[in-house]
């Protein structure tokens, strides 16, 4: 549980904020100027803050929506990304948050009406093409949503705009406030998956995969539509026998008209972001990978992996998905 | 071996590292007295203004600073500089500090600390609310009569922060403080006597996030840790900065693929770092396909 919250003074009478002290009312409330002291002070140590997180409530204001890296997107022409929270509850250890942010606290910027103000400009700027967002790009998009409420009114939001889609990407199974109201159709609940052995290993404080096919079931049964993101793709011996295996049980349980989407990307990170996960892991198997650094700075597996888990992959998600809703993310 | 009842202070300290791995900060020989002797510290002789105590054992060092932000700051640096304490070491500034409301006595952990005069705050330490609760503090020029915040005031955390956060992660500074004067019983001159018996209440607490500051400096040591295979190589051979870097990489990789085996077992043939890196890189690709990554 969250022990304390530091607040920017001017955000502790918003409605968010009393949301967030209702959640947490044993917390130790401590005002703050602006968030940017506490998460960008020099020589911290992620690791260590990682044991217990303190929330940061703030206010933000620019770059309420931005447009995706590219190659992120799926079927739309213009694609977005919104960030009302960076960093997340649980724990993964190829999580790219680490290597972005010296910091392990949360933030939550709690001014909600200002990103939907901003998605609404760019919408109506963008209203020719076809458009998706996506949340959950510094964050996990459900895992906090007991306490910040923002997936609920985000769902409100995107309710009018029935032509723009919206993705919530999330290992979590807190569903609640999904399944106790009607879905909409234009809302994609994307779930981060890997086989259960590489999960169970790398994927700490994250449900487990078994809770989250169940979540992924009960939220299709409810009519949601369903993405399934394995990304990134884990390189062990025996990774074919783990993912056609995961694939196989996902496809046994969720009905293929519920599924919007799939898409797969492999492990990849700048040189500079690898440098410094791959310090702070000094143990994890996942970083003994010989790893290769292309042209371009980034870090990966390497081509001739890298064509073997694509081409394996695909194949796989062939046999029971047309290639349309097939996505390769390279972004 | 530590001595009875500190054991949970004991620590597994390789050939390459400092052995002080938790320093104290403390304005008042009367406020470190209670800690010298808990922790069975001796005076060393640093032929200057300094004191400083220090038990090799536990790896504890306490330097008495003097009253006062800038002295605390130079105290720090001085402790630093005299024994070449390392980055996985935990600093302490503890000490007695006014407060806002009663009751005396109680020890909080500073959790935010302000100077009015710089206009600057520090957030230091990981937090440790199961054990003591967080609290804000002012470091003030001289000692706080009116307590208008509800806040701590000391004089000397600030200083303090400034200089230990160069040395150590954020999460490694921890500022205590013990309750001595409130509104109600503003400050007066405290006796030694009194000073000492604030610390020696709280000594159970302290015992308990000593612990804890040992797992984590433990967890810092264990990161920065060089395995001695690795120095005896770099110390027997020339390696650029550069190469360094990357032999250490590369260890990390090949000790992960063949946990059972020691770098003797390459028998590098003219212990060139080129060669070196070289047959390690090898050695790791070869076989990069067949191995278990989880
Ligand atoms: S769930 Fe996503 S955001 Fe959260 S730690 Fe894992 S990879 Fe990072």
């Amino acid at each position: 549980m969250i022990d304390t919250v530091y607040f920017e003074e001017e955000v502790l009478q918003h409605p968010t904020a009393t949301r967030v002290r209702k959640a947490l009312p044993k917390a130790n409330w401590v005002p703050i100027n602006r968030f940017q002291e506490l998460f960008n002070i020099r020589n911290q140590n992620f690791r260590i803050q990682k044991k217990n997180p303190a929330l940061i409530l703030a206010k933000k204001f620019e770059n309420f929506v931005l447009p995706v890296p590219s190659g992120f997107g799926m079927n739309s022409t213009k694609n977005f990304y919104f960030s009302h929270m960076y960093n997340c509850l649980y724990d993964c250890d190829y999580c790219f948050l680490q290597g972005l942010y010296s910091s392990a606290n949360y933030v939550l910027f709690v001014n909600y009406e200002d990103f939907f103000e901003h998605i609404s400009h760019t919408i109506e700027k963008n209203k020719n093409d076809s458009q998706m967002f996506f949340s959950g790009y510094d964050c996990d998009s459900l895992a906090f949503d007991k306490i910040s409420g923002f997936s609920d009114q985000l769902i409100q939001f995107f309710e009018k705009y029935q032509n723009v889609e919206v993705e919530l990407r999330t290992k979590s199974v807190v569903t609640k406030s999904l399944v106790k109201r009607p879905a909409i159709k234009n809302c994609i609940i994307a779930f981060s998956l890997s086989p259960n052995k590489i999960a169970e290993k790398l994927d700490n404080k994250a449900p487990s995969i078994r809770r989250r096919i169940k979540a992924m079931k009960d939220l299709a049964d409810y009519g949601w539509l369903i993405g399934l993101r394995f990304d990134p793709l884990i390189y062990t011996n025996d990774w074919k026998v783990q993912y056609s295996e995961l694939i196989c049980e996902i496809m046994g349980q969720i009905n293929v008209s519920s599924i919007h989407s799939v898409s797969y990307g492999l492990l990849r990170f700048p040189k500079k972001m690898y440098k410094k996960i791959s310090n702070l892991h000094n143990t994890t198997g996942l970083f003994a990978f010989p790893l290769d650094i292309n042209n371009n700075g980034v870090t990966s597996y390497g081509k001739e992996i890298e064509s073997e888990m694509y081409h394996f992959i695909q194949k796989e998600l062939q046999r029971y998905l047309p290639v349309k809703k097939i996505f390769h993310c390279t972004g | 071996m530590p001595s009875e009842g500190l054991n949970f202070l004991s620590k597994d300290v390789s050939s390459n590292s400092c052995i002080y791995s938790t320093c104290w900060v403390i304005a008042l020989r009367a406020e470190a007295a209670p800690i010298i002797k808990f922790l069975k510290l001796k005076n060393v002789n640093t032929q200057s203004n300094f004191t400083i105590y220090a038990n090799e054992e536990l790896g504890h060092a306490l330097i008495i600073s003097g009253v006062g932000a800038i002295k605390s700051a130079a105290a720090t640096a001085f402790l630093k500089a005299y024994f070449n304490i390392k980055n996985h070491a935990a600093w302490i500034n503890l000490g007695i500090a006014g407060y806002y409301t009663e009751p005396l006595g109680n020890l909080y952990q500073a959790i935010k600390v302000f100077s009015p005069v710089h206009q600057r705050t520090f957030f230091p330490g990981f937090r440790f609310s199961k054990i003591i609760p967080g609290t804000s503090l002012l470091t003030v020029n001289k000692a706080e009569t009116n307590y208008n915040n509800p806040v701590l005031y000391d004089m000397e955390a600030f200083g303090f922060c400034e200089v230990a956060s160069a040395f150590s992660c954020n999460e490694l500074i921890f500022v205590f403080k013990i309750v001595s004067d409130t509104p109600k019983n503003p400050i007066k001159k405290l006796k030694s006597s009194i000073i000492e018996d604030l610390i020696n209440k709280n000594l159970r607490d302290l015992k308990e996030l000593l612990s804890e500051i040992n797992k984590l400096s433990d967890l810092e040591m264990e990161r920065f840790k060089i395995p001695d295979e690795v120095i005896e190589i770099e110390n027997s051979t020339h390696f650029s900065k550069t190469n360094s870097f990357k032999f250490r990489q590369l260890y990390k990789k090949w000790k992960f693929a063949n946990p059972r085996k020691t770098l003797k077992d390459l028998q590098f043939s003219k212990k060139k770092a080129k060669e070196i890196i070289s047959v390690l890189e090898n050695n790791i690709s070869s076989n990069k396909k067949n191995r278990d990554y989880l």
